[in-house]
């Protein structure tokens, strides 16, 4: 019977497998593998792009404790901004450093958290403070542009809008600008002035039929019931109910200027609404990065 | 034959390592789970998903994330981890262990007529006597969610060693206020539908205005006053008339609302037994 040389190798090698198998199947420790660099980058990417931002900001802050990373520094910001977590993605990207590759993105990221919070005049003021060669000044210009949308500010030149916005959706969003300058509204002391004249009326003029209606006839009753009551000599109950009158005569004209003021709101918001889905359809406007693909 | 002996063992030893590094990090993720740590043990399991490149875990690993969101209060989450359960699952039970759970978080979110929906679902494809019983306890428990006592109670009606919730069940059946009856006296007496549900001052106010318009009403058709009595009457007694009755409806259901509540509160604070 020949004897196999390498027996012992073979020993060796088997014992040495089983132990190692038998101790990390013991052990409760996380196996070292799944938590190198790489394989952390690789998950956060995972969790980054299958929207899990929370725990992608976890996984790349571990990751940039062990070594800097210019992309994923970039990423973290990105990842609080689609968290909504706009306040700390502002901090964050306002402190990005110079010498990082992802800068200038950084900055529009920067100017768009901004944007995004609704801090108009702040953004207004930001851009004036800008300058002219910087990599994304079309993408800012644009969103200062957009800031004109939101806010109750005369609009831009129409043609200066049309320039700048010299991009595939450019028709819907001059579709936008046509709609705001255009967007109905009533006048809160024609609205007051026409209940005074006629109780109802400023709420049929604020696009209130029934309630308009509703308030006429109410007032006419109880006005007639003042009158008669102190025609038949009643009094008291004449003045209890011209009291009354009074009192819905006031309601009626508040009520007129408040539907006014919530047919212009109502309006306004709806408006700012549909925009805010286009233009979060278009990301604003500003590179995707395709970080994802 | 001996490179080929030792080829063998390498890769045979290679895949058990792999093997034992994803049941380690199982291990890991269930302590941080066991350890009602649950952000971290979903952040485990999921990267447990990542690294498994077999779909070994595929079920495991997103049922235990279901759990997890379930277990954090966010339901609509653990719907759809136990969703993706439910497509790895390797076998009947487990799919219809994944589908059990997307019931209970059902019931949990107060979607409760999904959670019918599908348990009635699941009774229809299952034969086996213990799961039945099962499905007939989720049940129960999605109609006791859904405020429907009697429907509860005839669930648990079919199992055995469920004493206690039949008779959470008879309590709330004993105890609710019947809307009908609190309305309908209030149409005869206005203000008694509320002393019935033991709202005394609402009552006795409901009952002085009514008579005071009443009378005032009576009074101006009396003394020929028939505008008077149509506008006091239209616009003030008959005003109060249809709010005392549907004062006291509102009444009626509010109780019932919180006699429910609190009744879901206690079970699921005392019943020793599975809960959603």
């Amino acid at each position: 019977m020949r004897k196999n040389p390498n027996g012992k190798i073979t020993i060796v090698y088997l014992l040495f497998f089983v132990f190692q198998i038998i101790s990390s199947a013991q052990t409760i420790k996380p196996p070292d593998k799944f938590f190198t660099l790489l394989n952390r980058i690789k998950f956060g990417n995972h969790l980054f792009c299958t929207k899990d931002y929370l725990r992608a900001v976890e996984e790349y802050r571990s990751c940039l404790k062990l070594k800097p990373n210019d992309t994923l520094q970039f990423k973290i910001g990105l990842a609080y901004e689609r968290m909504k977590k706009f306040g700390i993605a502002k901090m964050y990207f306002n402190s990005f450093p110079q010498e990082n590759i992802f800068f200038p993105e950084a900055r529009l990221e920067f100017y768009k958290t901004v944007f995004l919070m609704k801090q108009f005049r702040e953004f207004r003021n930001l851009y004036l403070g800008s300058t002219g060669n910087f990599k994304y000044f079309p993408e800012i210009t644009r969103l200062n542009y957009l800031t004109y949308l939101f806010e109750d500010l005369p609009l831009p030149d129409s043609s200066n809008f049309r320039l700048w916005f010299n991009v595939p959706a450019k028709e819907e969003i001059m579709k936008f600008y046509r709609k705001k300058v255009n967007l109905p509204r009533k006048s809160l002391t024609a609205a007051g002035l026409l209940s005074a004249l006629i109780p109802g009326l400023g709420k049929i003029y604020a696009g209130e039929l029934g309630d308009g209606i509703t308030a006429f006839i109410f007032n006419g009753i109880l006005g007639f019931l003042a009158y008669d009551n102190f025609r038949a000599g009643h009094k008291t109950r004449g003045w209890i109910f011209a009291g009354l009158t009074a009192i819905f005569y006031g309601g009626n004209i508040y009520g007129s200027v408040a539907a006014a003021q919530i047919y212009n709101k109502r309006n306004k918001v709806n408006y700012e609404q549909e925009l805010s889905k286009f233009l979060e359809r278009e990301n604003y406007f500003t590179p995707d990065y395709n970080f994802c693909k | 034959m001996n490179k080929i002996f030792y080829i063998i063992i390498f890769v045979g030893f290679s895949r058990l390592v792999a093997q034992s590094n994803l049941d380690s990090q199982l291990n890991y993720a269930d302590l941080l789970f066991a350890q009602n740590q649950y952000y971290d043990a979903i952040t485990e399991y999921k990267r447990l998903l990542f690294f498994d490149s077999e779909h070994r875990f595929g079920f495991t690993g997103n049922y235990k994330i279901g759990l997890s969101y379930k277990k954090g209060g966010k339901y609509d989450d653990a719907v759809k981890f136990f969703k993706l359960a439910e497509i790895n699952a390797e076998n009947d039970l487990q799919k219809l262990n994944a589908r059990l759970q997307i019931a209970r978080s059902n019931i949990l979110r107060g979607t409760t007529e999904n959670a019918l929906r599908m348990l009635g679902n699941l009774l229809q494809g299952v034969k086996d006597s213990s799961m039945v019983k099962k499905i007939h306890y989720w049940k129960g428990w999605a109609f006791m969610f859904a405020d429907k006592w009697d429907s509860a109670k005839a669930e648990f009606m079919q199992l055995d060693s469920v004493d206690s919730l039949i008779a959470v069940c008879n309590d709330v059946i004993n105890q609710k206020y019947s809307v009908t009856f609190a309305k309908l006296i209030s149409y005869i007496l206005p203000g008694a539908g509320q002393f019935y549900t033991g709202h005394y001052i609402s009552g006795l106010m409901s009952l002085g205005m009514n008579v005071l318009w009443g009378y005032l009403t009576v009074n101006a058709f009396l003394a020929e006053r028939v505008f008077d009595g149509i506008v006091i009457g239209n616009l003030l007694w008959f005003r109060f008339y249809r709010g005392n009755y549907q004062n006291a409806e509102k009444f009626a259901l509010q109780k019932n609302i919180e006699i429910a509540n609190k009744a879901l509160r206690k079970v699921q604070i005392e019943y020793k037994g599975e809960k959603p």
